[in-house]
């Protein structure tokens, strides 16, 4: 049985819940999706706390699963094609508008590269250190570099000054 | 100026862990939790009426409880068993504490450097686009994933940078390459803990069957054809999961249950 109980859970889901399912979001273009991602994620983390060493943060440890979780629905090649040929605008249904409005810097953020939202997700959003999203993403910290100044020059062109990066 | 995480944050806002959301969760771990409980007692009851009845295949029927395949929570016609097998650990960096991975892209290599004999099938003819990612705790387990297992008749196969995924063309016989899943126990505590795997939401139970003594199920998803645009040329993915010589084997990919049945009847005779 692992060792969390309902109030160790309770902890993890208020301090990392919201972001994990907005990083999901951001990741698979999708609400529900990111929705079951979370859920996914949280049942993952329940099941296997006894076996987390406390090597990482608690924080690092469920985005790395979290991520997992993602690029588990995103390997699924019907979802990658669809998804990244969609644009952003068909990709919100009428129920969850109301959760999504005015989202300029998100927007321009999911239509990155997959592999450069990811890190931009690890390092910019999670606020995580280069080792640290290397070692979320099972990459080299030459590789996140890379991609994160790929991604930065990106985001810089579209959002103008407007945010600091 | 804001950073972007607050700019994402302020956007998102009002994208909340719902109670729903929480009550899901909770009710997952309860369901699992009542499992749990209700296999252990199972399995107390097989055991002891082994030592009534003393006879082996009561027995065996406990100890077959022990790797269960789940689809969407409900359990599948019990595999043969899983068993600890002395096999070398390949030369892997550690990513992680106790966590270790490498790559290899030759399948009879890695059933050399393991030192044991990998199930292997005429239709895979070690074609050169196998990519096979190693992981392991180097103390209970080995996971191996073999992407592109078998080809078939899919073309172009252009492989996504820094990762073990290809884009393809679908062929006639074969939506998708064949990948393999291959899981090895190496230790007493992992056979005492269990092996499950559970497909979640996405996987229909389609036949079990057995061929040549050794138990097969066969998974079908359905996700897909409920969001798929083009359900005329869709094609399911269908997974087969056997276990042989104490290991166990997951098949996947987009063909037809006829053809995934003639690949695992090659792979056992």
């Amino acid at each position: 049985m692992p060792a969390v109980n309902d109030e160790v859970l309770n902890r993890l889901i208020s301090e990392n819940g919201d972001s994990i399912l907005r990083m999901c979001y951001l990741y698979l273009k999708d609400y529900y999706l990111a929705e079951d991602a979370m859920q996914e994620t949280f049942l993952s983390v329940y099941r296997n706390y006894d076996k987390f060493e406390h090597k990482s943060t608690e924080k690092t440890w469920i985005i790395r699963i979290a991520m997992n979780q993602c690029k588990s629905i995103m390997r699924k090649k019907y979802f990658q094609m669809e998804r990244e040929q969609l644009s952003v605008d068909k990709l919100d249904s009428k129920e969850i508008t109301f959760l999504i409005e005015d989202t300029f810097v998100s927007d321009e953020v999911i239509k990155l590269p997959i592999k450069e939202r990811e890190v931009i997700l690890a390092y910019y959003y999670q606020e995580l250190s280069v080792k640290e999203t290397a070692d979320v993403l099972g990459i080299k910290e030459a590789a996140v570099m890379q991609r994160l100044k790929r991604g930065r020059e990106r985001l810089k062109k579209v959002l103008k000054g407007k945010i600091r990066l | 100026m804001n950073s972007l995480k607050m700019a994402i944050d302020l956007e998102l806002s009002n994208m909340k862990v719902s109670e729903k959301s929480i009550n899901i969760i909770k009710q997952k771990i309860d369901y699992r939790n009542s499992r749990k409980m209700m296999d252990h007692f199972v399995r107390v009851a097989c055991i002891l009426a082994c030592f009534m009845l003393g006879g082996t295949t009561v027995y065996a029927t406990g100890k077959l409880l022990y790797e269960k395949i789940m689809v969407n929570e409900y359990e599948l016609l019990s595999l043969d068993e899983m068993e600890v097998l002395n096999v070398n650990y390949l030369e892997a960096e550690e990513k992680v504490s106790n966590y270790y991975e490498t790559s290899l892209y030759n399948y009879q290599l890695l059933s050399e450097s393991l030192g044991i004999e990998l199930l292997n099938t005429k239709f895979s003819d070690e074609n050169n686009k196998m990519i096979i990612t190693y992981q392991s705790d180097n103390k209970n387990w080995i996971s191996i994933k073999t992407t592109a297992f078998i080809i078939g008749d899919t073309t172009n196969l252009v492989r996504v940078q820094d990762d073990d995924y290809y884009y393809y063309t679908s062929g006639k016989e074969f939506g998708s390459p064949i990948n393999l899943q291959i899981d090895i126990m190496t230790s007493k505590e992992q056979k005492e803990t269990g092996w499950g795997r559970d497909f979640l939401g996405n996987y229909e139970s389609i036949d079990s069957y057995t061929i040549d003594g050794v138990k097969v199920n066969l998974l079908r998803d359905t996700i897909d054809e409920k969001v798929h645009l083009d359900i005329e040329k869709y094609r399911p993915e269908v997974k087969a999961v056997f276990v042989s010589s104490g290991i166990r084997y997951i098949l996947s990919g987009r063909i037809s249950v006829d053809k995934m049945k003639e690949i695992v009847r090659s792979m056992l005779e």
